[in-house]
């Protein structure tokens, strides 16, 4: 059976540009990140350069542009990923290769993109059902895909609902785009696992079989045999089970029947409601409300302005008896000494704006149930003092876009991501880092413990739990703290808190609505202020507060 | 004359506390015009910008037709009827007056420049505002101490000197406002907010050219005023 792979929404390639693929199977949803594939042939002399592409704005505002740096030896055809988010799918943007010795090697008009809501991803080799997946034409779509198109970054998936497994030939996934699925998985993902026919081959390879709760292997008579791990979730008859697990905030649904075929009776009760649901969103949207209202002049500038001031008023009463018996001479040289001052005050203006400009950012890290890692996301905004140039750098992993199109550029490496602009910007960015604090808590909610790695402090943090909450001291390292009944208080009981009241009343409000948060009892709130998560903003470093949401534990 | 002047205004206590109580004045509305953070400058901000510069041209030009009137008196400044008196010719008298009030003009939008530039320079606007902005305070402050000398020979009863003092400043700040458009640009806090909010200079500077005109026209004023004076019998 042939491989359902997508036909390239190729375009004409001129230039250095071989091949271009956009979205999945050309199908892509306005505003979310979307995979781009290039093949880029370089020239004689080799090429070190950068492809970009210019989304277009749907208002005719600026373009924004992803850019990613392209590296070939000569002659070469190399294929290069780049995430980009569009808001125009009969115009999405240009793409342009650039070489560093050569110039514009090519520019060329992005195909027109099929606009779907949600996407249903199928590795399969034979068409799925897409009645069961409750797809149309207009907001879902099932896109049959070839492995070796699976986008290397987990954030690519934004607009898939739901990744189906059935046929997956390993040699052609390579280690980022298995680590991708596995972490879009943690971070909110879903995924359904089924044999082909009687063939498991794509279930106990290293991309799918890490996720699965059952491991899965064909019996005798080609029967398939299902061992479901320990807290899996086992429902259905025998030949039409299925088991269900979370992993970190996805599902992973694996069926002991082929999907392409009919629904074996008893199945039919088994529909996965959460596999139904839209995408989960990047980030959510009320994030942005959180964001501090202003990045105003740094104190000690404020302070230092003020003294400089008062200083020169002292100044001027000693220069003013000067002038008053130094006849014109005098005069002169006050008019000298005031234009001399002038020119310190441009001076002192232009390091006030350097040290007043920057980002403002609501950073959250939701460490994820039952995994080492943590989903941080960030809403940032940068204060740009008008018409000054900007480089944000962020480390490598985070994806980062503006909220709306707006004239930014943003270079991915592997090792950072550049923000380039010169005027304001909100973006957002998302990332999976390591998890760096954990707690557990008695069952009475006396004691609780709670460690944070490197000796990170946690400061003014809080335990949550049925919308009363606890505070608790700053933590660095290990600690075992008693609570105190009196203690605890209602959420809407606390004083207005710094850094960031606001995204900490929003963190309170998301525990006790989010589904799955909500279905952990206890939780750990507290600021830090993790170097891991630090940027910089042309070449000075700055760490931003982070609120850190753990689950916690039960302690014995 | 003009150094005489000068030196009164810039060297005696009473004048150096007039420059540090206006130099404070500057600075508070400089703090005042701080915009929440540097990449937000809007309109609200752009009129706390226009504030300062406003404060500054109205400080400049009654601190300058204070001196030259006696509403301030300086210690050591000789005022017209002095001069009247003294052998001076008429025109040196008048262009002594006129420079002396032009100068201390001229003196006080230059110290308080770093201020202002400081201000400017935050918001990141362009320079050129604080210098026209500069210029236009400079030539209402030189008009102002024209016709304030001029007053100062003119009417001998300080209340009633004061009371026209006063209603002159009103005519220049508040009356020209009320002049249908384009004649109220002649307002100088009308032409301020023409520079803070973009506009060309050109048009601020025909107004502080018509200002300058003024105190041409204040100075020969001055040198009429003392023609007349010695013409009368008893005098000199």
């Amino acid at each position: 059976m042939a491989l359902l792979a997508p036909a390239p929404s190729g375009v004409a390639a001129p230039g250095g540009i071989v091949a271009v693929t956009v979205g999945f199977d050309g199908r892509a949803r306005t505003g979310a990140w979307t995979p781009v594939w290039v093949d880029v042939k370089a020239p004689a002399h080799g090429l070190e350069g950068t492809l970009t592409v210019e989304a277009a704005s749907p208002a005719g505002g600026p373009a924004t542009r992803y850019a990613v740096p392209v590296r070939a030896g000569p002659d070469a055809v190399v294929r290069v990923f780049l995430p980009a988010v569009f808001h125009n799918a009969r115009a999405p943007g240009v793409l342009t290769l650039d070489d560093a010795a050569a110039g514009r090697l090519a520019r060329v008009a992005l195909p027109r993109l099929r606009p779907v809501d949600e996407i249903v991803l199928a590795l399969s080799r034979a068409p799925l059902d897409g009645a069961r997946w409750r797809v149309d034409a207009q907001r879902a779509a099932v896109v049959y895909l070839s492995a070796e198109h699976l986008p290397p970054v987990w954030q690519a998936y934004e607009a898939v609902r739901v990744v189906v497994v059935r046929d997956l030939d390993e040699r052609r996934v390579d280690e980022a785009q298995r680590r991708a699925l596995h972490q879009w998985v943690l971070a909110g993902g879903r995924l359904v696992a089924m044999p082909s026919g009687d063939d498991v081959r794509a279930l106990s390879g290293p991309t799918v079989r890490p996720l699965l709760p059952a491991v899965v292997r064909v019996g005798p008579r080609g029967a398939i045999v299902m061992r479901a791990e320990a807290g899996a979730q086992v429902d259905g008859p025998p030949g039409a089970r299925v088991v269900r697990a979370r992993r970190g905030r996805g599902h992973v649904v694996l069926w002991e029947w082929d999907g392409s075929g009919p629904t074996p009776a008893g199945a039919a009760g088994t529909a996965d409601e959460a596999m139904l649901q839209p995408p989960v969103p990047a980030v959510p949207p009320d994030l942005e409300g959180t964001l501090p209202a202003h990045r105003p002049l740094p104190v000690p500038v404020q302070v230092g302005t003020a003294v400089l001031v008062l200083a020169y008023v002292a100044a001027v009463r000693r220069l003013s008896r000067f002038a008053a018996g130094g006849g014109a001479l005098g005069l002169a040289t006050a008019f000298g000494m005031a234009l001399l001052a002038a020119a310190g005050a441009v001076a002192l203006a232009g390091a006030a704006r350097r040290a007043a400009s920057g980002p403002v950012a609501s950073v959250v890290v939701e460490h994820l149930r039952g995994t080492e890692h943590a989903r941080v996301l960030a809403v940032v905004r940068t204060v740009a003092a008008p018409g000054g140039r900007y480089v944000l750098r962020l480390g490598a992993g985070v994806l980062v876009r503006p909220t709306t199109p707006t004239g930014v550029t943003v270079v991915t490496r592997p090792d950072s991501v550049d923000v380039v602009g010169t005027d304001s910007a909100r973006l957002v960015a998302t990332a999976l880092g390591p998890a760096r604090v954990r707690g557990a808590l008695d069952r009475a909610y006396t004691r609780a413990v709670i460690e944070t790695a490197d000796g990170l402090r946690l400061e003014r943090a809080w335990i949550h739990t049925a919308g009363r909450v606890h505070p608790l001291p700053t933590v660095a390292g290990r600690a075992v703290l008693a609570l105190d009944a009196a203690r605890w208080a209602t959420r809407d009981r606390l004083a207005r808190t710094e850094p960031n009241h606001a995204l900490l009343a929003w963190a309170f409000s998301l525990l006790e609505s989010d589904a799955i948060l909500k279905a952990h009892p206890a939780w750990l709130l507290g600021w830090m202020r993790d170097s891991a998560f630090s940027v910089r903003w042309n070449g000075r470093v700055e760490v931003p507060w982070q609120l850190v949401l753990v689950p916690l534990g039960v302690a014995d | 004359m003009t150094r005489g002047d000068l030196r009164a205004r810039l060297g005696s206590s009473r004048g150096r506390a007039v420059q540090t109580l206006y130099l404070l004045l500057c600075s508070v509305f400089l703090f005042l015009s701080l915009p929440p953070e540097v990449g937000r400058v809007e309109r609200r901000d752009a009129h706390l910008l226009l504030a300062l510069l406003a404060a500054q041209l109205v400080a400049v030009t009654y601190l300058t037709s204070a001196f030259a009137s006696g509403e301030v008196a300086a210690d050591g400044e000789k005022g017209l009827p002095d001069l009247v008196l003294s052998a001076f010719p008429a025109r040196t008298i008048a262009a002594g007056k006129a420079l002396s009030g032009a100068l201390y003009a001229i003196y006080l939008v230059l110290i308080a420049s770093p201020v202002v530039v400081l201000a400017v320079a935050l918001r990141g606007a362009s320079l050129a505002i604080a210098a026209w902005a500069g210029v236009l305070a400079a030539a209402v402050g030189a008009a102002a101490g024209a016709w304030g000398a001029w007053l100062s020979g003119r009417i001998a009863s300080e209340f009633t000197r004061s009371l026209v003092h006063w209603t002159l400043l009103g005519t220049v700040f508040v009356g020209t406002a009320l002049l249908p458009p384009p004649w109220s640009m002649i307002n100088p806090i009308r032409a301020l907010d023409w520079l803070v909010g973009g506009g060309a200079p050109a048009g601020p500077l025909g107004v502080a050219a018509c200002y300058a005109a003024l105190a041409g026209v204040g100075a020969l004023a001055i040198g009429a005023h003392v023609r007349a004076a010695r013409a009368e019998p008893g005098a000199g």
